[in-house]
C-alpha cells in the first residue's frame, strides 16, 4: 500500500506533490516553519498606511503584502491592541485574503458564503461591498458560527445574516448574484500553523472530502441564476479536491472557468496529475485559469481558487 | 455583474419594523445626540429583548425565513432601560454629539487591568449620568461605559477585555 493511502505519515505524505510543485524542496522547507501573522485592515473604519502607523507606534514592525489591505505585523501578538479592540483590523493569513477579491461582488448585490465559519472570507466580502447589500453566511454547524457573529460585531458589519442549514440545499442558492464556496477540506495548506492536520492525512480523508465538495458545489451550479459567479475554494494542494471537483463542475455543461487574477505568488491549475499509484489524471487546459498558491511562494497558507460563471 | 432580481431601492432612512426597535431608536438618537437619518438605509427590529440593526436588502424576506443571526445587535432592554451595544455605538461613534467620555490610552488599559472604575476623562457635550460611548485621546473608540457618580465603568466584551489585560501601551 502505497504512503498516502495509509495516512498518519507526516510531512512525508506531501511527497506525493512532487512533481507538481515548482521548486519542491523550498516548499518542504516552508511547511515545517511557523506562518508569519498577517492581519486585513478594516477599510470600513481605516485604511492601511493609518492602521500600519498606528502598529509602528506600539512598537510592532509591520511590512506592507501583495494585497493592499493585508499586513504582515511581527514583534507580538497583534490581537492583543486597542486597535484590534476598536475593529480596525481581522487576523487573517495572506493566502485566504486572495479569495474574497476574486469574487468582487459590487456594492448592493446579494453574496452567499456556502460554508461560512470562521467568517474570515464573509467579512472580507463585507468590506469589499462597503458594508451594503446583503451577505447570507451559511454553515451547518452553528457552534462554528459563533466566532462570525463576534467578528462582525467588532468589524461594524451590518449586512451578514447568519443561518446553518445545509448548503446544497439553502434558499439563498437561487437569489444570489454571487456564490461562494470554500468548503470543508483536507486542509493540508494550514499545515504551518496547525500541525495537526498532519496526523488526518490520508487518501481516503481526502477521498471522503472531494465527495463533500461535489455535492455542495453541483448543488449550486444546478440551483444557481444564470449569470451568477461561483467562487470556489479550498486550503488544501490535493487535485481530488480541487482541480477534480471543477472538472466534475465543467462536466455539467453549466458553467464556464473564468480566468483568475492575483496579486499573489501563485501556480496555475493542473491540466492532469499522477497520483502515487501511477494514475493519471486529465483535467483539461480550462484548469490553467484556476490558480495554486503554495506556502513557498507568499510566506503564507497555501490556497486553491477557481472563478466559474453560471451559464 | 449579475443584475439582482427585484432590487430594493434605497430608502436611504431607516426603517423601525416595531415599537420595541423605534423605541429604542428614540432613545439612542436623544441620548447620543444623532440624527435619525445618521443611520442611514438600514433596517431596525427586535427579537425578545435585544433590539438589532442591519442593511435594508433582503432584510424582511430573511425574517421570514430561518436564521440564526441578522445584522449587529445595537442594544438590549434592561430592567433599567436601554443599554446600547459596544459594537452599535462604534459603528455611530463619529456622529455621536453628547455623553461620550475620553480618555488617556494608560488611563484607560490601566482601568481595565484593575478591574476598576474609570476616573480621570474628560467628556463631550452634554454629559449625565447613565450609558456613554468612551473613546481614547488618541481618537479611537473603545467600548460602552456607565457614567455614575463621577467614575465611568467601562462595558468591553469579555473577551476583549481579556485580551487587553496585556495590551501594550
Amino acid at each position: 500500500m502505497a504512503e498516502a493511502e495509509k495516512g498518519g505519515g507526516g510531512y512525508a505524505y506531501f511527497k506525493r506533490y512532487r512533481e507538481i510543485i515548482v521548486d519542491f524542496p523550498a516548499f518542504m522547507e516552508t511547511i515545517r516553519t511557523p506562518q508569519p501573522r498577517y492581519i486585513r485592515v478594516n477599510t470600513l473604519r481605516t485604511d492601511t498606511d493609518t492602521l500600519a502607523s498606528r502598529l509602528e507606534r506600539r512598537g510592532f514592525r509591520v511590512e506592507r503584502t501583495p494585497i493592499s489591505e493585508g499586513l504582515e505585523v511581527f514583534g507580538g501578538e497583534p490581537g492583543t491592541t486597542l486597535e484590534y479592540a476598536a475593529g480596525l483590523y481581522y487576523g487573517q493569513d495572506l493566502a485566504s485574503m486572495a479569495v474574497a477579491p476574486v469574487l468582487s461582488p459590487e456594492p448592493e448585490t446579494r453574496v452567499f458564503d456556502m460554508c461560512a465559519a470562521p467568517g474570515g472570507k464573509t467579512t472580507h466580502i463585507a468590506q469589499i461591498m462597503q458594508n451594503t447589500g446583503r451577505v447570507v453566511a451559511n454553515d451547518s454547524d452553528w457552534r462554528r458560527l459563533k466566532p462570525l457573529v463576534e467578528h462582525t460585531g467588532r468589524l461594524g458589519i451590518k449586512s451578514v445574516a447568519v443561518t446553518s442549514l445545509d448548503g446544497a440545499r439553502h434558499w439563498y442558492i437561487k437569489r444570489a448574484d454571487y456564490i461562494l464556496i470554500d468548503p470543508p477540506c483536507s486542509s493540508e495548506g494550514t499545515v504551518r500553523k496547525n500541525p495537526e492536520v498532519l496526523r488526518k492525512l490520508s487518501a481516503q480523508f481526502t477521498k471522503t472530502m472531494a465527495g463533500t465538495q461535489k455535492r455542495l458545489l453541483l448543488a449550486a451550479i444546478k440551483n444557481a441564476r444564470k449569470g451568477v459567479v461561483i467562487v470556489y475554494s479550498t486550503c488544501t494542494f490535493a487535485p481530488e479536491e480541487n482541480e477534480a471537483v471543477i472538472s466534475a463542475a465543467l462536466g455539467t455543461g453549466l458553467v464556464e472557468v473564468e480566468p483568475v487574477e492575483t496579486p499573489l505568488g501563485h501556480s496555475r491549475g493542473l491540466k492532469k496529475w499522477v497520483d502515487e499509484n501511477g494514475e493519471e489524471h486529465l483535467f483539461g487546459g480550462e484548469m490553467e485559469k484556476t490558480i495554486r498558491i503554495y506556502p513557498h511562494q507568499n510566506d503564507s497558507g497555501g490556497m486553491y481558487i477557481a472563478r466559474l460563471r453560471r451559464i | 455583474m449579475p443584475v439582482s432580481e427585484g432590487y430594493d431601492a434605497p430608502s436611504k432612512v431607516p426603517m423601525t419594523l416595531d415599537e420595541k426597535a423605534d423605541a429604542f431608536i428614540s432613545y439612542f438618537t436623544e441620548r447620543f445626540g444623532v440624527k435619525r437619518e445618521h443611520l442611514g438605509d438600514v433596517v431596525i427590529f427586535s427579537r425578545g429583548k435585544s433590539v438589532y440593526v442591519t442593511t435594508a436588502k433582503d432584510a424582511e424576506m430573511l425574517l421570514g425565513k430561518r436564521h440564526e443571526y441578522i445584522g449587529l445587535r445595537a442594544g438590549r432592554l434592561l430592567p433599567g432601560g436601554w443599554k446600547p451595544t459596544t459594537d452599535f455605538l462604534n459603528t455611530m461613534s463619529s456622529r455621536l454629539t453628547k455623553n461620550v467620555v475620553v480618555a488617556g490610552e494608560e488611563n484607560i488599559l490601566a482601568a481595565i487591568r484593575r478591574g476598576e472604575r474609570l476616573v480621570d476623562f474628560e467628556t463631550v457635550g452634554e454629559t449625565t449620568e447613565g450609558f456613554v460611548a468612551v473613546k481614547t485621546s488618541t481618537g479611537l473608540f473603545l467600548c460602552c461605559g456607565f457614567l455614575k457618580s463621577g467614575g465611568v465603568e467601562l462595558m468591553l466584551p469579555k473577551n476583549r477585555k481579556s485580551a487587553l489585560v496585556g495590551a501594550r501601551k
